[in-house]
Order: C-alpha cells, then sequence, then structure tokens
C-alpha cells in the first residue's frame, strides 16, 4: 500500500484539502474564505511557475512565449493577459469565483475524490474523497512543518502564509498558541524573499476582513 | 486609471453578478425604519418623560437637517476605505486622532443604543406573556433570553434574512397606516388639530425642545448605513445615495403622520397624560378602541413591536462588533478583536465582547431594580443617538475638510455648502440638546447624571485622541493604518515585518483610488 506522504501536491489542492475536514468532509473555512484562498494558491502556482509577478498591486505577466501546460494555467494567464488593466484584489476575487470547482476537478482527474450525487432526485453533485485519512493527512504534514520549521519549499510557504490570513491556522496547528506562533513568524519570515507571495498572501487577508465589515459572507 | 481599456470587461462582468442590486440595498437601508419601536416606544416614552407634544414636527425638521447632512455624507463615501463607519471619514477628512476619539464615540454610541433595547424587550415581552399566557417573569428573564439569542447569533455569524426583515417591515408599515387612516378618521372633539406641527408644540421652552430633538435624532439612527455597500453595490454611486435619501424620508414621514394622528385621535393636550398612564401599549390602544378588536391589534402590534426591537439588537450588535473589529484590525484596539472564527468568518471576539457588556448591563439593572423603561430603555437610548448627533457634526466638518483639498468631481453643493449647512444646524441642535438634557432624562437641572451622560462622550472621545497620540509616538505603522479598516495591517504583513510590501493605502498603489474588494473604479 502506498503512502500519501510522497504524492507530490499541486499548492491549491493542498490548501484546499487543507481546509477540508476529512472525517466529515465538511470544509473548516466560510465558504467566501476558503474561495479566496484557493483563488490566491492558483495564482500564486503561476507565480512559482514564472509566468505572472505581482508588482505595486497589479499582476504582470513574465513570461508569454510558452503557455502553461496546465489547462487552467493557461486560462488564467490568457484571461490575465487580455484584460491587464485590473488590480490584484480584482483577479483573487474574480479566481475565486471559480477556484474551487478547477481544484475539485483537478483532485477528481487525479483519482483523489469522486463525485458522488446526492439529494432525493440525485442531481446534487458533491466531491467526496477517496480516502478521508488522506486529507487529514495533508493537514498534518503542514502542522508538523510549521511545529519543525522544516520550509524546504514555496509551496509549502505559500500554504502557511495562506492558512494564517484565512484563520485555518488554528484548526492546524497542534502546540500551545505563543510556540506555534513563534514557529509561524519564523516560517513567514521568509514571504519577505518573495513579494509576489507576501503580496497575494496579505491581499487575501485583507479580502476576507472586506467581506467582514461589509457584512456579506 | 490611466490603463483602462473601452471594451466591456469578461472579468469586471463576471464580478457585477455577485454585487448587490439596488432593491437589494435600498431594502437594507429601508429596514433601519422602525414606525412601531420609534412611535409606539420611544415616543410615546418621551412624551411621558418630557411632557412635549410636538414630536410630528421634530421629525420633519431632523428629517430635512439630516438629508442635508447625507448630501456631503454619500458624495465622500465615493472616495473612502470601510464607508460604512463614522469614524472612517474623521481619520480621513479631519485626521486620525480625532478618528480614533470618534471611533470610541460611535462604539459607546451604538453599545447604549442596543443594549437600551433590551430594557424596552423586556417591558413589552413582559406584559405581552402575562396578559396571554398569565405568565409572572420579571422583564429581565425575557431580556436574559434575547440577550442570549443574540450573542449566539453574533458569535455564529446568523443574520436575520434581509428578505424576513423586509416582510416584517411591510407589515409593520401597513398596520401604522392603519393605525393613522383610523386615528385621523376618529379625532377627538370631532376636528382634526394639527397642534402638533405648530412650533409652540415643539419650543415651550428652549430645553424642552432640545430634548425633543434628541429623542427625533435617535428615531432616524440607521439612516446612515447604506454606504457600507459603497464598493459592492450595483451603480453605488446612485444607489447609495438613493437609498440613504429614501430612507430619511420615509422615516420622516411615517414618524410624523403616525405621531400626529396619535394627537389628533386622543387630542393633543391628552398625549402626554395618556402616554403616561399606557406606556408601550398606547399607539395599539387608541387604534384598537376604534378598530373593534382591541386584543387582536394589541397583539399583533406588540408581536411586530418584538421582532422590530429584536432586529434592533442584532443590527447593532453587528455594528458595534463590526467598529470593533475594524478597530482590533488596524491596532487601535486588540488585535485579539480583529480576529475572525475561520468556519464561520464571525468577528467572534468582537462580538463576545460587546455581549459581554450588554449582559452586564442587564444583570446591573436587574439587581439595583433600576426602571427598565425609562432608565435602560430612553436614558441609554437616547443618549446614544447623542452620540450619533456628535458623530454627524464631526463627519460633516470632516467631509468640508476632505473636498477642500481636493473637488474630486463633486459638485459644491455636496461638498460645500450641504455640509457647512449641516454642521451649522446639527451643531445648534446639539447645543439645545445638552441644554435640554435634564429634561431629557427626567432629572433635576443640578442632577450630575445630565452632565455624567453627555459628558462620557467627551471623556471616550479625549481618552481616545491621547491614545492615538501615544500610538502615533510608539507605532506609527497602527497610527497610519487608522480609519483605513480591512486594508489596514494584516496578520501576516505583521509577522513578517516586511517593507518590501507595503499593503495598499489610501494614495498608494498604481491606481489612484483605495481598494479593499473587487471593485474596480
Amino acid at each position: 500500500m502506498h503512502t500519501w506522504e510522497d504524492v507530490p501536491f499541486s499548492l491549491a489542492d493542498d490548501f484546499y484539502l487543507i481546509g477540508l475536514d476529512g472525517r466529515t468532509n465538511r470544509p473548516r473555512l466560510h465558504a467566501k474564505a476558503m474561495n479566496l484562498g484557493v483563488g490566491a494558491a492558483l495564482l500564486a502556482e503561476l507565480v512559482l511557475a514564472n509566468y505572472i509577478r505581482i508588482n505595486n498591486g497589479r499582476i504582470e505577466v513574465a513570461y508569454r512565449h510558452y503557455a502553461p501546460e496546465a489547462r487552467e494555467h493557461a486560462d488564467m494567464l490568457s484571461r490575465i493577459i487580455a484584460e491587464p488593466q485590473h488590480h490584484l484584489p480584482v483577479w483573487i476575487s474574480y479566481f475565486a469565483q471559480t477556484a474551487t470547482d478547477v481544484v475539485q476537478q483537478r483532485l477528481v482527474a487525479r483519482r483523489f475524490m469522486h463525485v458522488e450525487s446526492r439529494g432525493m432526485l440525485r442531481t446534487k453533485q458533491s466531491y467526496v474523497p477517496v480516502d478521508p485519512m488522506a486529507v487529514e493527512w495533508r493537514s498534518l504534514r503542514i502542522a508538523r512543518v510549521i511545529s519543525r520549521r522544516d520550509i524546504r519549499t514555496w509551496e509549502d510557504l505559500t500554504i502557511i502564509g495562506l492558512i494564517v490570513a484565512t484563520g485555518l491556522a488554528e484548526a492546524v496547528m497542534w502546540d500551545s498558541q505563543t510556540d506555534e506562533r513563534d514557529n509561524l513568524v519564523a516560517i513567514l519570515h521568509y514571504l519577505n524573499d518573495e513579494p509576489s507571495l507576501h503580496a497575494l498572501i496579505t491581499q487575501v487577508e485583507t479580502l476576507i476582513a472586506a467581506a467582514v465589515l461589509a457584512q456579506r459572507k | 486609471m490611466s490603463s483602462s481599456v473601452s471594451s466591456p470587461s469578461a472579468v469586471s462582468a463576471s464580478l457585477a453578478k455577485d454585487r448587490l442590486g439596488v432593491w437589494a440595498v435600498i431594502m437594507f437601508a429601508m429596514t433601519a425604519a422602525t414606525p412601531l419601536l420609534v412611535v409606539g416606544a420611544l415616543v410615546v416614552s418621551a412624551w411621558a418623560g418630557t411632557g412635549v407634544v410636538g414630536y410630528p414636527l421634530a421629525f420633519v425638521l431632523i428629517g430635512i437637517v439630516l438629508a442635508i447632512f447625507a448630501a456631503g455624507y454619500v458624495a465622500m463615501a465615493r472616495h473612502v476605505v470601510n464607508a460604512g463607519a463614522f469614524y472612517s471619514y474623521i481619520a480621513l477628512g479631519a485626521n486620525k486622532a480625532l478618528g480614533v476619539g470618534a471611533s470610541f464615540v460611535a462604539v459607546l454610541a451604538y453599545n447604549l443604543l442596543q443594549i437600551g433595547l433590551y430594557g424596552i424587550f423586556g417591558v413589552v415581552a413582559q406584559g405581552f406573556f402575562q396578559q396571554r399566557v398569565g405568565w409572572d417573569f420579571q422583564w429581565y428573564w425575557y431580556s436574559l433570553v434575547a440577550w442570549a439569542i443574540v450573542a449566539l447569533m453574533g458569535a455564529l455569524r446568523v443574520d436575520i434574512n434581509s428578505k424576513i426583515l423586509g416582510v416584517l417591515l411591510l407589515i409593520e408599515l401597513v398596520l401604522v397606516v392603519v393605525f393613522d387612516v383610523v386615528d385621523i378618521g376618529h379625532p377627538a372633539g370631532g376636528s382634526i388639530s394639527v397642534k402638533a406641527f405648530e412650533p409652540h408644540a415643539l419650543f415651550p421652552s428652549a430645553a424642552l425642545a432640545g430634548a425633543a430633538f434628541a429623542v427625533a435624532i435617535t428615531s432616524f439612527v440607521g439612516f446612515e448605513a447604506a454606504p457600507v455597500f459603497s464598493e459592492e453595490a450595483r451603480h453605488a454611486r446612485r444607489t447609495v445615495p438613493a437609498a440613504t435619501y429614501l430612507a430619511i424620508f420615509v422615516m420622516g414621514v411615517v414618524y410624523a403622520v403616525t405621531s400626529w394622528a396619535i394627537t389628533v385621535a386622543v387630542g393633543p393636550d391628552n398625549v402626554v397624560g395618556q402616554a403616561q398612564q399606557q406606556g408601550p401599549d398606547f399607539i395599539f390602544n387608541v387604534a384598537g378602541q376604534h378598530l373593534g378588536h382591541a386584543t387582536t391589534v394589541l397583539d399583533v402590534g406588540h408581536v411586530l413591536l418584538l421582532t422590530s426591537i429584536f432586529a434592533g439588537m442584532v443590527s447593532y450588535h453587528n455594528a458595534v462588533a463590526r467598529y470593533s473589529f475594524a478597530l482590533g484590525r488596524e491596532g487601535v484596539l486588540p488585535h485579539l478583536l480583529g480576529r475572525t472564527r475561520a468556519r464561520t468568518g464571525a468577528p467572534l471576539v468582537s462580538s463576545i465582547a460587546q455581549s459581554t457588556i450588554a449582559l452586564v448591563v442587564i444583570i446591573v439593572f436587574a439587581v439595583e431594580k433600576w426602571d427598565p423603561l425609562t432608565r435602560l430603555f430612553f436614558w441609554l437610548g437616547t443618549t446614544g443617538g447623542f452620540g450619533i448627533l456628535v458623530l454627524l457634526i464631526g463627519t460633516s466638518l470632516s467631509v468640508l475638510n476632505f473636498f477642500r483639498r481636493d473637488h474630486r468631481d463633486e459638485s459644491v453643493w455636496s461638498r460645500v455648502l450641504a455640509p457647512v449647512l449641516a454642521t451649522a444646524t446639527l451643531g445648534y441642535i446639539m447645543w439645545y440638546v445638552v441644554d435640554g438634557f435634564a429634561n431629557l432624562l427626567g432629572v433635576g437641572s443640578h442632577d450630575p447624571v445630565r452632565w455624567i451622560m453627555p459628558g462620557l462622550y467627551l471623556a471616550v472621545a479625549v481618552i481616545g485622541v491621547l491614545w492615538a497620540l501615544t500610538l502615533k509616538g510608539a507605532k506609527p505603522d497602527v497610527y497610519d493604518g487608522i480609519g483605513l479598516g480591512a486594508t489596514a495591517g494584516t496578520a501576516v504583513a505583521a509577522m513578517t515585518f516586511s517593507s518590501a510590501t507595503q499593503m495598499p493605502t489610501q494614495q498608494g498603489g498604481a491606481g489612484d483610488q483605495p481598494y479593499t474588494t473587487y471593485t474596480d473604479r
């Protein structure tokens, strides 16, 4: 039996699974925060593939000679190229509208989730993890990374930034708050080296706070 | 924006679908109108307490003044982040230290308005359940039940569905119109008196008029809410002003006509005495005796009054929670207040803080056996309204100052004339109110309470300003973020201490507009 520990995960998929309670298959995050977080994670994938960077509150296309391999990335990039006038929060909010669907379909394609029909007429579809323990493992893994300060990839760093920004961190972390906070401060300090990721993550937090003030869910 | 394109944007179009429509914003603004609570409870208590008859005229006058105020208010809303909060205007238009002072005033005022409602809720519920079911509980048990539900809803971020609120308001309005027709159709002494609209009914003395103005201002609280949707309503430039003016207009007309109708039905000279005798049942009894189904009218009225009060409690609770959440985010108050619960997105700590304060006040009133109607409801409510008056003046001055530096394509009326006129008239009204505070509270003119209640605002404002100045020296970053709400510091930014990527601020970033949400402006 193979272990999920070794399976490489896309950043956005991983963030989405961390936001899911594997045992109940219910989100640990409210919908708006989940969508914004996953949307930003998809943009972060483009940042880490060096297709875009974020400068002065806007997305700049850094590389346009070859389209990205993954269809969702190519779609996003062509959209960004087509309408360069928008600010970062506009893009995050825009991709947030579809991000969760994109990620769920990716996870189905990778046979990590499957679709179940629900409801009286079997018309409602819900995405169910093939192995709930594997979902739980994503949270446990990132918690271990935090408590050991064992950051090896930009992807993990971005995920940790996003779980702090969305408020997921408390649900994920293990130890007493002060220890974990120190760990988070030590880890997130690395974000200073990657301003694009930093901008993405702080913007997600701002958008979530704005939603609280606007009193819309 | 220099790089905007003229072709329609698929991105903007897609986001626009998620925006609030015109009717949603107008409905939201309209639900601030609470005719039964204002006329049935507040005005009746005011008649009983102050002896002034002329509230109908007070509503008309205050309605006009607020409409003038609104011109500058909605104009500036187009240029402010966190536009739902008075203190954002003051932080941006005047200065940050005054903004913090104003934020403390606002938190106190909305708290008083919220907590005051537990008094009237308890009294009305006690009367209702005693008559209908024979229960013999003290008022505070009902208040505590309401408190628990409000606290739970706040903590779980469960809002009352706006459609339900809309339907309740509609039923309330229908009921009030029926009352008005019946009242005016059965005038005391056979002829319709307009005495309640005559100046001497409102101005028996300057001090008494001041008390009446405070009540009228309190009645209109909620008209200021529509700009909270400045950034996410469709056609916000037109929708938000329209919703604001419409709310003021409907409130003014409904409150003035309904309170006048009662004076017609019982006679202007009998209103004060009857209000003292009958309390919150007064408005229902007057109409009920002519409608022929007195008990049914009373029951329906009571239920609607209770739901209306409850909706007000939830709404003010959320207002306080949002205010303290914003202040927590900005770092003005402890960061803890700026935390949300992941699963619900509720500003949990802020919500619990407000609920705790309310609980303490209810318990103190219960233990001390203070009167829930005159003290808890009327004192706290009208003192809360006075706080809003203070904020209106501060906001008007800030609007004036804000557009002094940059006209931003707003009209002379919106940016100069209306704010000047509003400041002058509201200032004059405030002078009246302070003068008449003893009459408002129904205490002797030398009773220290007449100074303590309005003085609370001065105290918290001074504390706020001093605290802001302390922050300016100790934490300049925090000081710079005052009034920016969601765009102020984030937890991630605080943890990374980065100077490489500044948060977008008012003038920052590539654009020339603030951008908290997805609006491209």
